[in-house]
């Protein structure tokens, strides 16, 4: 069998060798975090026991009438802070940008979703994390708009990464069913976040889950907290190499994971 | 809306001849026909009392025994108050066109001699003559008539609402503090049940513009004591917002990380949350405790859910229903208010509104076949009367040029409307 002429290329994607990177803290790269809010106290109290700097948090609070309101540093509910600490823990240098879409009303509807992902978009976001989905029947009319949304991002080079229902394939979350599972996640592989694997199986079968960090809910494997994880290791290569498309982003996570296949590590 | 006319006069056939022209012109109107004031009375108090109107009353002024039309309309309005009449006579200039005018009297048909009568009521008593006659008082009818049934309707429309509200009023007081249902109490034993938890709490909140309010309840329904955490960092915020069940084999308390525990967490061992309901103002978890070591597990989870996909249905109903009471309330509430404001004492039909509002907008209606009112003319003529008394026939100069220019000031101009 002749040698892959490619095997160089693969070796040089150690994903441990390129997430240690000195410069992969996701310096530069601004994460959106479209979710039900970020409790600044809390990360910065984590920030405080040593677990990341004190994080460059900006947000705002969409109003289910189609208004905002500006952030003040609370969540609408734990679940944004929990995927904000998941982003912070690969990506500590990474700015965020909380989207509340839940507000004080305390639900996300179709057309909240679909601003806020626009939202974050026009505010520059790089990489869009949404740790959230709506079913089929929840959509209603708004189907066509909210894929909308996702490509707007994709095509202006933003990174949108979207968790899959924790049923999957068995039930299915918008926007994550709008494209197959890219990166599944490999469920208990590891303890630590830190040690965060994916694996991409073949085919595309979604595979498992990710664990949080943070609090009760990150104690408990989810795809929201798989969706951050990714989100963050996507800043940390954002952020060795600015502009980076989002479907170079793509191939390079392909291929890194094939270098952690070859290596047997997942 | 069908019209009545009653005719009264004490020749056969002159009655005759009316109910020929009528039937011909108006076939779809109600005749009405007397041949003397007493004749007509109990005419008119009949009508009265079987709650119809008589619109149009065509008298003769000379009914004998002494009673003439103008005095007989008197008596039909005290029955009658919006009736208005046409008087057939030859003997139009033995009252007043002012006098006969406030008695209701809209037209003149003259059955001879003319003198006297002014040139524009000086239509003869043959068919045309009546026909036109009373196009003209219905003319002047029907918009009152319509603003009358409309008022009436409005009135019934008031009396069922006043009726209705109190009873929709207390059932949507009732339902707004309403523990969780039976049936929602019911899948929460259940899932209780099925996993062998040592109780379960069903947490809900719900936000409007007087803000926020939760609420926890028991298996029992009872609600629970104790202030709660507001809902933003509670356990059941973060299952709501996660879509997905949370399991915590642990002792429950101690530090949280942005989740602050209800009184009624702190000190179980093991739960097991799923989210039951999450829409804008409206956000409902399940809290299951206590089962005994290992705690949950993933079959747990499968009874759980199932569990809390029949409560999610039972409490969406709940709230629809208590969402449609309260709607129903506002809308019942709403329309009573409007009923009050759209008929103000003594005002406006639609008819009039929309007149009005022609009126503002394009300036002075000046449609030749706009209805004459009979009520201002009346307060015109008084107005002139009362000048000419006070200051002489100067006076009546001085309102006979104003009407002229006034007459000029309206005519149609060549592209006016």
């Amino acid at each position: 069998m002749s040698p892959d002429p490619l095997a160089d290329v693969l070796a040089a994607l150690d994903p441990a060798r390129l997430l240690a990177h000195p410069a992969a803290t996701g310096a530069g790269v601004r994460v959106g975090v479209v979710d039900s809010g970020v409790e600044r106290e809390t990360l910065l109290a984590r920030s405080r026991r040593g677990l990341y700097p004190a994080p460059q948090l900006e947000g705002v609070i969409l109003r289910p009438d189609g208004g905002t309101d500006p952030y003040d540093g609370r969540q609408s509910g734990p679940h944004g802070t929990v995927v904000a600490d998941a982003i912070l823990s690969h990506a500590p240098q990474a700015s965020l940008l909380s989207v509340d879409v839940f507000g004080p009303a305390g639900g996300c509807t179709a057309a909240t979703l679909v601003r806020g992902i626009r939202h974050a978009v026009a505010a520059g976001c790089d990489v869009v994390n949404l740790s959230l989905g709506l079913a089929e029947s929840d959509l209603s009319h708004r189907r066509a708009e909210l894929m909308a949304a996702i490509q707007e991002g994709y095509f202006r080079g933003r990174v949108m990464v979207a968790a899959v229902h924790n049923a999957h394939p068995h039930a299915v979350a918008y926007p994550a069913g709008f494209a197959a599972p890219l990166l599944p996640v490999n469920r208990g592989a590891f303890e630590s976040p830190a040690e965060f694997a994916y694996v991409l199986s073949e085919p595309s079968e979604f595979e498992a889950f990710a664990r949080g960090g943070l609090g009760p809910f990150g104690q408990t494997p989810a795809t929201s907290w798989a969706a951050a994880h990714l989100s963050g290791i996507a800043a940390q290569l954002m952020s060795l190499r600015p502009g980076m498309k989002p479907f170079e982003l793509k191939t390079l996570l392909y291929w890194m994971h094939q270098r952690r296949v070859a290596g047997g590590t997942a | 809306m069908t019209e009545s006319i009653l005719f009264v006069d004490d020749e056969a056939g002159v009655r005759r001849s009316l109910r020929e022209w009528l039937e011909a012109g108006f076939p779809a109107c109600r005749l009405l026909e007397a041949r003397d004031d007493l004749e007509a009375m109990r005419v008119a108090v009949a009508e009265r009392e079987a709650g119809r109107e008589i619109d149009v009353a065509i008298l003769d002024w000379n009914l004998g025994a002494g009673v003439n039309g103008l005095e007989l309309l008197e008596n039909l309005a005290g029955v009658h108050p919006d009736i208005l009449a046409i008087l057939i006579t030859a003997f139009a200039q033995q009252t007043t066109p002012l006098d006969a005018m406030r008695g209701g009297v809209r037209d003149y048909l003259a059955k001879g001699p003319t003198a006297g009568v002014s040139a524009e009521r000086k239509a003869a008593f043959d068919r045309p003559g009546v026909i036109a006659a009373v196009e003209r008082l219905f003319g002047q009818i029907r918009p009152a008539k319509r603003q009358r049934a409309f008022r009436r309707q409005v009135e019934l429309f008031r009396d069922a609402v006043r009726e209705l509200l109190p009873t929709v009023q207390s059932a949507a007081l009732l339902s707004e503090g309403a523990a969780p249902s039976r049936g929602l109490l019911a899948a929460a034993r259940f899932a209780r049940a099925a996993t062998g938890a040592g109780d379960a709490v069903i947490v809900l909140r719900e936000f409007d513009d007087a803000g926020e309010r939760v609420r926890a309840f028991d298996g029992s329904g009872v609600a629970l004591d104790g202030p709660l955490v507001p809902f933003a960092r509670s356990l059941a915020a973060g299952v709501v917002a996660s879509g997905g069940p949370l399991v915590l084999n642990s002792s429950i308390g101690g530090s949280s990380d942005g989740v602050e525990w209800q009184a009624f967490e702190a000190g179980r061992s093991n739960l097991l949350a799923l989210p039951l309901l999450s829409g804008p103002g409206v956000q409902a978890a399940l809290e299951l405790f206590d089962k005994p070591s290992p705690g949950f597990g993933e079959s747990d989870f499968a009874a759980a859910q199932a569990a809390g996909e029949v409560a999610a249905e039972l409490l969406r109903a709940t709230l629809a229903d208590r969402r449609a009471s309260r709607v129903l309330a506002d809308a019942i509430e709403a329309a009573l208010r409007a009923s009050e404001s759209a008929v103000p004492d003594g005002e406006a039909s639609p008819d009039a509104v929309g007149a009005g509002l022609r009126g503002a907008e394009g300036g002075i209606d000046r449609r030749p076949d706009r209805h004459f009112d009979g009520d201002a003319a009346v307060r015109l003529a008084e107005a002139v009367r009362e000048l000419a008394a006070a200051c002489g026939p100067s006076a009546l100069e001085h309102c006979e040029r104003v009407v002229r220019s006034t007459r000029e000031l309206l005519a149609p101009t060549g592209d006016g409307p």
